[in-house]
């Protein structure tokens, strides 16, 4: 009995130590510097040190929410329309209720339309499987799943010890949680496929759309700064992407962000 | 009459690439001659074919101001395809504008560039700098005048440019047209004329898709077929006569296996076109040397009437022929009181041979306070080389009325018809639309009109960051770890209790092992008392041997018993009778031994220790009743 406690607490150990070493892959000293710097240039009306700063941090793959929104901002300031749509979408994909990064998420597009705007004709919806997967936001899928999963296997490391009805009883709870920690995982898998390929925002104020992965080939069309548009895949430095039409062509990767 | 040829390919071969591969590293001046307060831009152009740009170095410019200068070069690729490969030409150009410090011969010394480790070099370019400008002599109208054959039996190429002396920016179109004389069933080009120097732009030409269209034509008494196999308008970027390299090709007919017979080289003659400078004198101020042609523009704006905070698009438009792709538009500052923000550009070209269409600037703009706005009219200097003048053309000046409030009616565009004023918008307030403090409601005082634009809300400024650590879970190597740990130790403690269960069962195997292990060492110091000469402690550890291996075997301690009961407990376990007898025997002889030592010579003690080894091991396969009892 207690080799098994000690398995078990060895393996709750360990968990705990990957949750805590996955959530600060950053110096967190360095971010919050970056974190300041980038608020104060932002208020003396430095915009350009505010995004340098800014996308500091986001380089170093801290993912938040508050980021992506005061990036998104600075974007704004500078009348770079498509980057702060594109920062304002991430924000509020991390958060579907901030109502600060839905508003001004409509503003950035708003003001985008009056510039240009694609209309899609003849678009559809997004196939079922990713309107499924990105139905609750990353952060809540992940929690979901790293709480199934360990309860499952709580369940069972309980059931080994019981006997009588509870062991049949914690048997059905690990069996129903596992079956939910499946389900979790299954869109995790999805989101984790979206991230590879998944969906982008038109960074530049317009850009051409060739008929291949090279400045050369002819340019099929046009589109606009915040136009939400699927990657396919990926060649060289450039990216093929499909518009909710099934258009497709390709255009330069630093002309998309990713979302 | 149409011929089409079967097979057409228009494909560079690798011998004839390989030459246009090597690097031009030129630089120029334009014009070279100019008056001491007169500016002129001096260029410089590398076009390669493969390999990195690694570093550039501006040359020297003693004596001169540097005016403007781009920050990065103007790059242009080109791709071609042959061989089954892509070859890309790259074309930079640094392009700066000057204006000398001195009179007399001005000389610029060469700039430096990087090439995959080699280092290229321009030439000097000198530069005649005089009190006062003056215009260079104009050139003879161009007439159509051509390359052709050496001679004119058998098939050719010829090149043929509409004129040989045009002015800088000015649209020279060349064209490649194959001469056969008989029947041929393929076309490749090996290679492409080399064109340094010219901004070039490629001319459709019609159902080349389906192969070479001919059509017959008489020279030097000779009829041929004719087709054009290459068309290009070609725009000088500098002064000077410059060579257009020749082209090659390869002509065949085909036989009934579609194998090439009586294949054929064809090459067109190098031609020399001269690049005028644009004359100095009439050249007006702002003046862009790229803007050569004819050229009209106008102005709009998408509404006449917007409320602060909204966003109008002002348009501007260029149309005419030139090299309407290399323009340089005019630009609009930020008006007071409007945000500007960067302008949209896009170019279309209308087909034809003669180069022509629009250059059209978006520029979206967001009034701040309420006011009328008029944009002033924009400006456009060109040089027309067929009058060869320079013409200024200017668009209407916009005007354009800011309002507080919301739903503002969209208006069409519009255009104040008053006459060009300055390059930079005034705005002048509306009467009684300033803010005032108090002033809301004040008796006698103007309403208060307090505008609140479309705005975004303020960035979240919190102390320290706060992350979102579910998403980037995921994302974290760390994540495999979380879900590999669960399963990991359960699959060790299920493996640890098994092992556990295993060493905790007492099998034969396990208790023969142990017998044997004690055995060996009471039988190793019985004999180290024999060899030593002590019978009485030799006899003690035999008598003890004897005893335990019993009471593993049987499961029970056997050390207190008689033996008699030792016997009966034997016997009842179903231990043979004769080996009991042999056991008591060898038992007691021990206690013989040990109480009466000189009983037993000492050299008996060997055969005492032997016998009770074979007894021991005799035990220890011997079954016995209730084996499992402990």
């Amino acid at each position: 009995m207690r080799g098994r406690n000690a398995a078990a607490l060895a393996a709750a150990t360990v968990v705990s130590a990957m949750l805590v070493a996955a959530a600060a892959p950053a110096r967190a000293d360095l971010v919050d510097e970056a974190w300041k710097r980038g608020n104060d240039a932002y208020f003396r009306g430095d915009f350009e040190a505010a995004v340098a700063a800014y996308e500091q941090i986001d380089r170093q793959g801290v993912i938040s929410s508050d980021l992506y929104y005061n990036l998104g901002a600075a974007y704004f300031r500078q009348g770079s329309l498509g980057r702060a749509i594109w920062s304002f979408e991430r924000a509020a994909a991390l958060e579907p209720d901030d109502d600060d990064a839905r508003f001004n998420l409509a503003q950035a597009r708003r003001l985008a339309d009056r510039r240009a705007r694609d209309k899609i004709e003849g678009g559809d919806r997004d196939p079922f499987w990713i309107r499924a997967v990105t139905a609750l936001p990353s952060s809540v899928e992940t929690w979901l799943f790293v709480a199934l999963y360990l309860a499952a296997f709580a369940a069972v490391f309980a059931r080994r010890r019981a006997s009588g009805a509870p062991r049949v009883a914690l048997g059905a709870g690990a069996g129903i949680l596992g079956f939910a920690a499946l389900a979790a995982g299954l869109l995790l898998a999805g989101r984790a496929t979206l991230d590879r390929v998944g969906f982008g925002i038109v960074l530049p104020d317009v850009v051409a759309v060739k008929e291949g992965a090279d400045p050369n080939y002819r340019t099929s069309f046009e589109l606009h700064a915040g136009l939400r548009v699927r990657l396919l895949e990926r060649d060289a430095d450039w990216l093929r992407i499909r518009l909710s039409n099934g258009l497709d062509g390709w255009v330069r990767e630093q002309d998309v962000g990713r979302l | 009459m149409a011929l089409v040829l079967a097979s057409a390919a228009v494909a560079p071969s690798s011998r004839a690439l390989a030459q246009a591969q090597a690097p031009s590293f030129t630089a120029s001046a334009d014009p070279s001659q100019v008056a001491l307060d007169e500016a002129f831009v001096y260029e410089v152009t590398l076009t390669f074919a493969g390999g990195d740009l690694e570093s550039y170095q501006a040359p020297d410019f003693k004596d001169l101001r540097v005016l403007s200068q781009t920050p990065r070069p103007s790059s242009q690729m080109q791709m071609s395809w042959g061989g089954g490969r892509n070859f890309v030409q790259h074309t930079y150009t640094w392009r700066y504008e000057l204006a000398p410090l001195r009179k007399g011969n001005v000389v610029i010394g060469p700039a430096r560039a990087r090439l995959d480790g080699r280092e290229l070099r321009t030439g000097g370019v000198t530069v005649s700098v005089s009190a006062a400008g003056a215009a260079p002599p104009l050139p003879p109208p161009a007439s159509f005048s051509g390359g052709g054959p050496g001679a004119a039996g058998g098939s050719f190429l010829r090149v043929a440019p509409d004129k040989v002396k045009v002015y800088v920016g000015e649209q020279v179109t060349v064209g490649w047209f194959l001469y056969i004389t008989q029947r041929m069933d393929k076309y490749q080009t090996l290679g492409e004329p080399r064109i340094d120097a010219f901004w070039t732009e490629d001319l459709p030409i019609p159902n080349m898709r389906q192969g070479l269209s001919l059509t017959q034509e008489m020279l030097g008494g000779r009829t041929y077929e004719v087709a054009p196999v290459l068309k290009k308008a070609l725009f000088p970027l500098q002064p000077g006569a410059t060579v257009i390299g020749p082209m090659e090709a390869e002509i065949a007919q085909v036989d009934f296996f579609g194998a090439s017979v009586r294949s054929q080289r064809v090459k067109s003659d190098p031609v020399t076109i001269e690049a005028l400078p644009l004359p100095t004198a009439g050249r007006p101020r702002g003046f862009d040397a790229a803007n050569v042609g004819r050229y009209s523009i106008g102005a709009t704006v998408d509404r006449a009437t917007v409320a602060v905070g909204e966003a109008v698009t002002v348009k501007l438009e260029i149309r005419g022929q030139g090299n309407v792709r290399n323009l340089r538009p005019p630009t609009l500052g930020a008006p007071d009181g409007w945000k500007l923000y960067e302008p949209r550009v896009s170019v279309t070209i209308d087909p034809g041979d003669i180069i022509s269409g629009a250059k059209t600037v978006e520029y979206l703009m967001l009034p701040e306070r309420v006011g009328i706005t008029t944009l002033a009219a924009f400006e456009l200097a060109a040089f027309d080389p067929q009058s060869r003048t320079y013409k200024v053309e200017r668009s209407a000046p916009l005007r354009i009325e800011v309002t507080g409030g919301a739903g503002v009616a969209v208006g069409a565009g519009a255009s104040a018809p008053s006459g060009p004023g300055t390059r930079t918008g005034t705005t002048s307030p509306r009467a009684g639309s300033s803010a005032a403090p108090g002033g809301a409601g004040s008796p006698g005082g103007a309403p208060v009109e307090n505008v609140l634009p479309a705005e975004i809300r303020p960035i979240h400024a919190r102390p320290s960051l706060r992350r979102d650590i579910g998403a980037a879970l995921y994302r974290s190597p760390f994540f495999f770890g979380v879900v590999a740990a669960p399963p990991v130790a359960y699959v060790l403690v299920v493996l640890v209790s098994r092992l556990r269960e295993r060493l905790g069962k007492d099998t034969a195997r396990r208790r023969r092992r142990r017998v044997r292990r004690l055995v060996r060492q009471r039988l190793g110091a019985a004999e180290a008392h024999m060899g030593a000469g002590r019978p009485v402690p030799f006899f003690i550890e035999m008598d003890r041997v004897l005893r335990d291996s019993l009471s593993v075997r049987l499961g029970r301690p056997v050390t207190g018993l008689r033996m008699d009961e030792l016997r009966a407990l034997l016997l009842e376990r179903s231990m043979p009778p004769e080996l009991t007898d042999r056991l008591l025997a060898e038992l007691e002889a021990c206690d013989q031994g040990r109480f009466a030592p000189g009983s037993l010579p000492v050299d008996a003690l060997g055969a005492v220790l032997d016998r009770a080894g074979e007894l021991i091991l005799v035990v220890e396969k011997t079954p016995l009743r209730d084996e499992a009892r402990p």
